[in-house]
Order: structure tokens, then sequence, then C-alpha cells
């Protein structure tokens, strides 16, 4: 369905029929939408199944894509890069939302209700390299009133034994990383399967409290 | 490329969103609200308060007391403020005559001095119905103290009505035999019932026999909270005091909230009658779709040093790149007008047509800048324009761009680097032709409040609205609004009386647009310019709004990082016919409610405005002039200003228009909110929408509408809202 059609569905549904480009925003239709997401979730937004990423894409351009979902919530997006800075790569989906992932840690998201802005994550690089450590993990958020907000976690990461992926029907032998990160308000685990050859194939990675957390796995 | 459902992500982070509402109603119990709207038991307040900046619309009823319409705020942590709209039976000045209805508007204010400790109560001080006709006129003290985690108790002393039942000698006697008798206020000793309100009750303040009130309220879940209350409040028969029916002190209440921000409340009052009511609460600082749901950015393109090497430029590309950056940028919802490309400098000008946050602007713009700005540009030069003027230049270092994305702190750290000045000449830019249409239009439903019209105080009146928009250029537009109300005819107002000899310029406005044909609601021509480096202007000509059409004309003078901007607006117009067709006329209403033709009414009103901004984000304004009566005087504003857009504030008008002539009220007053549309729905929008809730709309101290003045606009581009919304550079 095109967007101007799927719009005109919607402006049916709240029943009022608003037309033409100085009235196709209300914030009755925008409570109208939240009210109806919120009653029910899952029903009210009826999709058309994706056609999925096989092995044959990845094999044919290795590295390319990258699968991301939120945990809890049954979609999963692919993504491509959109740019790299340094050591950071920003990877896009189709609906534009990004991910920017510094040797596979995020460090960034675009897109999401509660962003992650910015995440200084050199630290957990280097325990993880080192195979567990303490680490500090700084993040940056953006709050309902437009203000930066940084948080300060110390972290600690050790390894959660061996474990044996298949990711697109093909398995890959990994060890697990659990990050412990605490701070005043915050306090959440992210888990890394990093392979044999020193990738990070999965994760399971915080945004923020409001989303949640995303898994990204590496094709 | 497989895509992920937009709408799913953003269901996710709504239910996400409803998951931790549900996680925060512990921490966010707060008080209960009262049928008067304010934190409380039933009618007596505690010395409780909301959270700072919540927001309380409560709407009561029971069938003694009436109907309450209140709106309460929580200026600071101590502090709140309510307005009230009353619909209640009073009684006549012969006591025992028949009671009678009326619609009364008041304010109360509450500080809370202290929070409570282990040993140590919350103490808190009020004035209830202050500044109206005072029918509910009280000051309190009152005092509230916890026992254990659910069950608070209150204790208070009040005056005035709330020092009426088993009242005794005021204990501020003691001090002053000053505070022995209450004087009764004015309009209770008038001989009729029309005397205006409006006015402080000073000399009543603590005065007069004082009385002990007290309650309890025990919250038995999350969810359900009881109260009780012995209230101070006697209800007396006396001339134009409210006419409850009470038969015992004692009022009982249930409140239940299924929801944060959501309470209904029920009660037993006055021992004769039930009520309900419920309150709903919003908080401008907590925005449901936390950081919004803009789609993301394109990152940045970092050069290579090679690149930047090898980089030539020749301004005869310019028009080849201006429409490749065109395409760009209109993918942010942002129209390139011009730019001006050497090898070290982009200088862009545009107009950001999608995010409230001009600073957001800035930052895609300089994104979308380092996807194809040549490798030897280092230097981003930002105009936004609104209206066709450019509104300042950001200057931004792309390296530093380069260096600071994705990194924790970037926003102070560009912030710090940026510079923020007045927009350069026109002179050497290339105009970009426009892509976007210059015809824009839209046609959708519409919802209005009628107030006063013979059915009664409050209306609904709905229908469908067209909306046009012709750009004739960046700087002249010409756009309308029509209506049409599905209700068809409608009679006129019958509640306003008039007691002076001013033309009715805003009490006529309840006969306008009733005859059920299509209303032109505004047709106007509006230019804008920027005439001098720090001085905007603006002539509107046309059906300037409902009731009044003719030319506006507007200068202001803003320089870019100043808190102080100067202005000044004159407008010479004459009232529209109440057909709301093309004509111009004046009416006067016959002694059988027939309006006749009188001939037109032509007036000329201009002002000249201070707005400055106070910082920690208060706004002050301040229009001295002549009003549409004629009346001369000047209006002050004060404005609560949130950075993600909200303002809750309040103004008055006094005029040279004595306060009898005024009629009720005394002068023009009142409170007024902003609300931007991306707090709700989540997505970036310029828009917002402005109530204002006023004591009622007379004709002094009245002014034209006109849409578009120039100090919102203009201040959008400038240091201070660019600061406010700075955080959402990367966003």
């Amino acid at each position: 369905m095109s967007k101007i059609m799927k719009s005109f569905a919607v402006a049916l549904l709240a029943t009022a029929a608003a037309c033409g480009t100085l009235n196709e925003e209300s914030p009755a239709r925008g409570i109208a939408d939240m009210v109806k997401s919120r009653f029910a979730p899952t029903e009210a937004i009826a999709q058309a199944p994706a056609p999925a990423l096989t092995r044959a894409d990845v094999d044919a351009a290795p590295g390319a894509y990258k699968l991301m979902s939120l945990v809890g919530i049954n979609d999963t997006a692919t993504l491509v890069p959109a740019g790299n800075n340094g050591t950071k790569v920003t990877w896009i989906s189709a609906d534009q939302v990004s991910v920017t992932l510094q040797n596979g840690l995020l460090v960034s998201t675009r897109g999401f209700v509660q962003d992650l802005m910015a995440a200084d994550v050199s630290g957990v690089i280097q325990a993880l390299v080192s195979s567990g450590g303490n680490a500090t993990r700084r993040v940056d958020y953006l709050d309902g009133l437009d203000q930066i907000s940084t948080e300060v976690l110390q972290c600690s990461i050790a390894s959660g034994g061996f474990e044996t992926l298949e990711i697109l029907g093909k398995a890959i032998a990994t060890e697990k990383f659990n990050e412990v990160c605490t701070s005043e308000s915050l306090r959440f685990t992210n888990v890394y399967w990093i392979s044999d050859a020193g990738g990070i194939v999965k994760s399971q990675q915080l945004v923020s409290k409001g989303v949640g957390f995303l898994q990204i796995v590496s094709p | 490329m497989v895509g992920l459902n937009k709408r799913a992500l953003f269901a996710s982070g709504v239910s996400t969103l409803a998951m931790l509402f549900t996680n925060s109603v512990v921490a966010q119990e707060g008080p209960s609200y009262t049928v008067f709207g304010t934190p409380g038991l039933l009618e007596m307040p505690t010395a409780e308060s909301a959270e700072k900046s919540d927001i309380a619309t409560t709407f009561a009823y029971s069938g003694s007391g009436g109907y309450r319409s209140s709106f309460t705020y929580q200026l600071t942590p101590k502090f709140s403020g309510s307005f009230r709209y009353a619909v209640f039976d009073l009684y006549p000045e012969d006591v025992t005559a028949d009671t009678f209805e009326t619609f009364d508007r008041s304010f109360d204010l509450q500080y809370r001095f202290n929070d409570e400790s282990k040993y140590v109560p919350a103490v808190a001080i009020g004035l209830r119905d202050f500044l109206g006709t005072g029918r509910f006129g009280s000051e309190y003290i009152v005092a509230s103290k916890s026992v254990g985690p659910n069950l608070i108790v209150t204790g208070g002393l009040g005056w005035g009505s709330m020092g009426t039942n088993n009242g005794f000698s005021n204990p501020l006697s003691a001090i002053s035999s000053y505070f022995d008798d209450r004087p009764v206020y004015d309009d209770r000793t008038s001989t009729n019932a029309g005397d205006n309100g409006g006015k402080i009750s000073v000399k009543q303040f603590f005065r007069g026999d004082a009385a002990l009130f007290g309650g309890m309220e025990y919250q038995i879940s999350k969810d359900l909270g009881v109260k009780f209350e012995y209230s101070s409040i006697a209800y007396d028969a006396e001339t134009y005091a409210p006419a409850v029916d009470i038969e015992s002190p004692f009022n009982f209440g249930v409140t239940y909230r299924p929801r944060p921000g959501f309470e209904v409340n029920a009660g037993y009052l006055y021992g004769s009658d039930f009520s309900l009511g419920v309150t709903m609460m919003l908080n401008p600082e907590k925005r449901p779709s936390l950081s919004g749901l803009d789609p993301a950015p394109a990152p940045v393109k970092v050069r290579t040093r090679d690149a930047i090497a090898a980089s030539s430029w020749d301004r005869a590309n310019e028009p080849a790149l201006g429409a490749a950056l065109s395409q760009l940028l209109a993918v942010e919802g942002v129209e390139l007008d011009a730019l001006e490309v050497t090898r070290t400098t982009a200088r862009v000008r545009y107009t950001n047509d999608r995010y409230r946050s001009e600073a957001q602007g800035l930052g895609r713009v300089s994104r979308m800048l380092t996807q194809i700005m040549p490798a030897s540009v280092e230097t981003f030069v930002l105009e936004p324009m609104q209206q066709g003027m450019p509104l300042s230049a950001t200057t931004v270092q792309r390296s530093d761009l380069e260096r600071l994305e994705n990194t924790v702190g970037a926003s102070e750290a560009l912030f710090e680097r940026v510079s923020l000045n007045n927009a350069g000449p026109d002179g050497d830019m290339t105009e970009v032709p426009q892509s976007n249409s210059k015809w824009e239009w839209g046609i959708g439903p519409y919802v209005a409040l009628v107030l006063f019209d013979a059915s009664g105080p409050v209306k609904a009146d709905y229908g469908l609205q067209f909306d046009g928009r012709y750009e004739v250029n960046k700087n002249l537009v010409i756009s309308g609004k029509i209506t049409q109300s599905a209700l068809g005819e409608q009679d006129g107002a019958t509640f306003y009386d008039n007691p002076n000899d001013y033309e009715n310029v805003r009490t006529d406005g309840a006969f306008f647009g009733r005859d059920g044909t299509p209303n032109l609601e505004n047709l106007t021509v509006a230019h804008y310019g920027r005439v001098a480096p720090d001085v905007y202007s603006r002539v509107t000509l046309g059906y300037l709004e409902r009731m009044y059409g003719g030319v506006s004309a507007e200068v202001l003078w803003k320089p870019v990082s100043s808190r102080l901007a100067i202005g000044a607006e004159i407008n010479a117009v004459s009232m529209r016919d109440q057909d709301m067709g093309f004509g111009f006329a004046s009416y006067v209403t016959e002694a059988n409610g027939d309006r006749t033709k009188s001939g037109t009414y032509e007036t000329v009103t201009g002002h000249v405005s201070a707005y400055y901004d106070l910082g920690t984000g208060y706004q002050a304004q301040l229009d001295v002039g002549r009003y549409l009566a004629g009346d001369w005087g000047a209006t002050f504003g004060l404005d609560r200003e949130f950075q993600n857009g909200w303002k809750v504030g309040g103004y008055f008008t006094i005029t040279d228009m004595p306060f009898d002539d005024f009629g009720e009220g005394s002068f023009d007053k009142g409170i007024r909110v902003t609300i931007p549309y991306d707090y709700f729905i989540g997505s970036p929008s310029r828009k917002d929408v402005s109530t204002t809730l006023r004591s009622l709309s007379r004709d002094g101290g009245a002014r034209v509408e006109v849409d578009g003045r120039l100090y919102e606009t203009v201040r959008q581009g400038h240091l201070a809202d660019i600061n406010d919304s700075w955080g959402r550079f990367w966003r």
C-alpha cells in the first residue's frame, strides 16, 4: 500500500477524513494513533511479511548486511552500510532507522522513539579484547525537553561460556560475553557472541530504557 | 533489501512507552484532586503539591455544587496556580427568592513552605477565588503529614468561605483589630447582580471569622484511594453566595487512577449529593514520544586527506550542485533557497518546513552538505529562512562534524565550536529554482467551542474547513480559510450585556458566522522582509480574522543574540459583516433581539512591543498602545517556556476603559497554553496548538488577531531558541 493510501486509510479509521498537505497532521490524529497502539499494540498494525535475507544473499556479498531486531518483538530488519567514520560504521534500514557500530558495539541509534545519541565504549572494547575485565561506559540520551543527558556506567565484562550459533543455516562457534553495567538510574546486561575469528557475530545491546535491547546479527 | 516495518518499530516504541508509564505509577502517584481541581481532599485543600510543571484539567459535577472545570498548573515545586470556570446556582439579593444560575470564573494560588520530614508536616498557604467575583473567596493555612506509606492526614485553618462552618474569632486579631471583621465583597452590597468582580480582594484577606477543617486520604492500592474530610465551608444563604444544599460538613470520596495522568473521582458531598469528577494530567517535561520519531538522518560523510588535496572547485558548477543538494535536502523536508560555494566555504539558505527545532534543521542540513560538497570545502555557513527572511547564519566547521559525530558530549562540544551571526547579504548567492508546489491546500474537520450562545455557556461547533495557500514568491504569500459548520443556522449570543457606549468590538463576536452559510475565516496577502540586518517587516492585507479586515503592518528589531526585541505594529481595520462574507458592516441589537445594520466601524489600532527573554525559561512581553474600541493602555504577558516548545503563561490588559464600562471581570486577563504538535504525534512538525483561557472576551483591551506576527517567527532562528533545543542537532 502506498504511503498516501496508508494515511488515507488511517484518516478514515479515525473518522476524520483530512486530505491535502495543509491538514495532513493533527494532534487529534496523533493522539488517536497513540491510543490505538497502546490498547492494541499488535492487532492495530497488520503488516505484510517482508522477504527474508537468505544465506545466498549473504554469500554473494559478504559483510554487506546485518540483521536487526528489537528483543521481544518478532520483526527483523536488514541493515546496509550508509557511511563510516573511522572505526564507526553506520548501518541503515529501509525504514530509515540507523545504528552505528564500533567493532560491533552499539555507539549510536537514530530513528527510535528514544535513541542512544552516543556511547563511549572504548573501555568495553578493551575488556572484550582481554576476554574480560572492568570498564567505564558513557552514554548520551536526548530527553523530553530536548536536552542531552550523559550517563556514566560501571561495567564488568566476563565470559559466559561457549555456544554454537546457527545463523541463516550456517553453524558458527562463539564465545559468549556478558557485560553487566550499572549506574544510579540504569542497570542492564549486554551480551556479545564472538567468533573464533574475533568478530562479534551476534549481540544484544541496550538502546535506551524506552526502546529496550537491540539484537544485531552479522550473518 | 529487506525492510523493517516502521510502524512496527513505532508500535514497539509506544508499547514499551506504555510499559514505562506503568512502571512509573508507583513513583508518580502524586496528590489526588478536589472538585475545585486543586490537589487536596474533596472541597478542602491539602499541603500537597503536584509534580513540578504538571498541568491538571479537572471536570467535576455535583447536583447542588454544579459544574466546575479547572486548570491547575504547578509552576514550581512549591507554587501552583489555578483557573476555574464554573456553572452553579446563586442566591439572589433576597435570599428567600428563587436561586439563579451563574457562570463564574475564578483563580487560586497555593504556596507550600516546606517538604514534609519525619516529624514535621508540609505546610502551605493558599488563596481560593481571590480574583474573580469571590463567590468561594477563601484563604487558608494547611498542614499535611503522611502516617505510614498509605495514609495522609490533613488539618487546616480557613478564612472567608472556609471560615464559615463553626467559625470562631480570628486568631489574627491578637495582632491587630484589623482582622476582627471581614468587609463584604463589593458586589454583594451592590444593588444589581451585574457588578464586575475581577479585582483582587485584598481588603478581605485573612479577615473575619476563622474555622478549622481537616481530613485524611488512604491509598488502598496503587490505583485506588479513599478520602474523607470535615469541611469548613457552611455555604450560608447570603446574597450572591453559591446556593448549595448542605446538610452535613462531612464529605467522602473515592479516587481511581486506572493509568497515570488520569484520575476519576466520586464523592458524597454536603450530606446531600453525589459528585463525579475526572482529572487529566499532562507534564510538558515528559514528552510521551520521548526523543521523537524522526527518521534517521544521513550520516556524516568523512573526507579522506587525499580527497581534500585533490579537490578543486569551479563556481560554474554551482547550479548543478544546487540542484543536487536541493534534492537531498528535500528528503529532510528542507527547501534549498540559495547557495554560494567557494573553494573553502559553502553558504546555503534554506527553509526548514519540517523540524520545530531550527537546531535540528542545522544538524540535518550540515550532514547533507558533507555528502555532496567538494572535499576542499571546510566551512559551512547555514542560513535558515522563514517567510523568505534569512534569520541568522550559523558557521560550522566540517572537520568538527567529522570528528564529533557519534561521540559522547558531541552536542556541547559542537555548540562551543559553532558561531552564530547575522545572515549575510544576498549579493553573491545563486538562487535555486523551487521544486515545491507553490499551491497547497487541505480539507479537514474542525471543532470549535462557542461560548455563551443562547443554549448555554459552552457549546461545540464542528464542520469542515478548507485551507488554501499560494506562494507568489518566498516573501509573498496568499492564504485563506473557509469553514462550513455542520450545525446549520444558529442563534447569536444573548448572554452579554454591555453597560458601555463603546462599540461592541468583541462582544458582538458570538453573532459572527452563525447563519449557516460558509464562513470566510480569513483571506490575506502577507509580505515579509528583512529590511536591515536586525530589522524585519511584515505587511498583511485582507480579511485578517473573523471580525476584522484591513491592513496590518509591523516592524521588529531583534538582533540574533539579543534577549531584547522591540516591535511596532499598526492596523487600520474595519469590522466585517457578521455573515462572514466579503462585506464590512456593524450591527446593533434591537429590543426584540433582531440584528440590524447600523453602518460600519473603522478604527486604527497600534502597539509598541518589548519582548524580553528573562532566561531560565521565562519570557516577558509588554505591549503599549491603542486597542480596538479606541481605548489606550498596555498588555503585560509572562510565559514559562519549555525547551521542547510548550508554553504556559498569563497576561493582563489595563486600558483607560473604566472597569464599570468593561463589565464583568473589570479588565481583560487570561491564561494561555501552547502545545507543540510533535509532543503528541512524535514525528517532527513545526505546528503547535494554542489556547487562551480568559475571563470573557470583552470590548476593553481587545486586539486584532493577525496571523504570523514577526517575533515568534524570527526568534526561532536566533540564539536563545537554537540554544534551547541544541540537543536535537545530532538527532
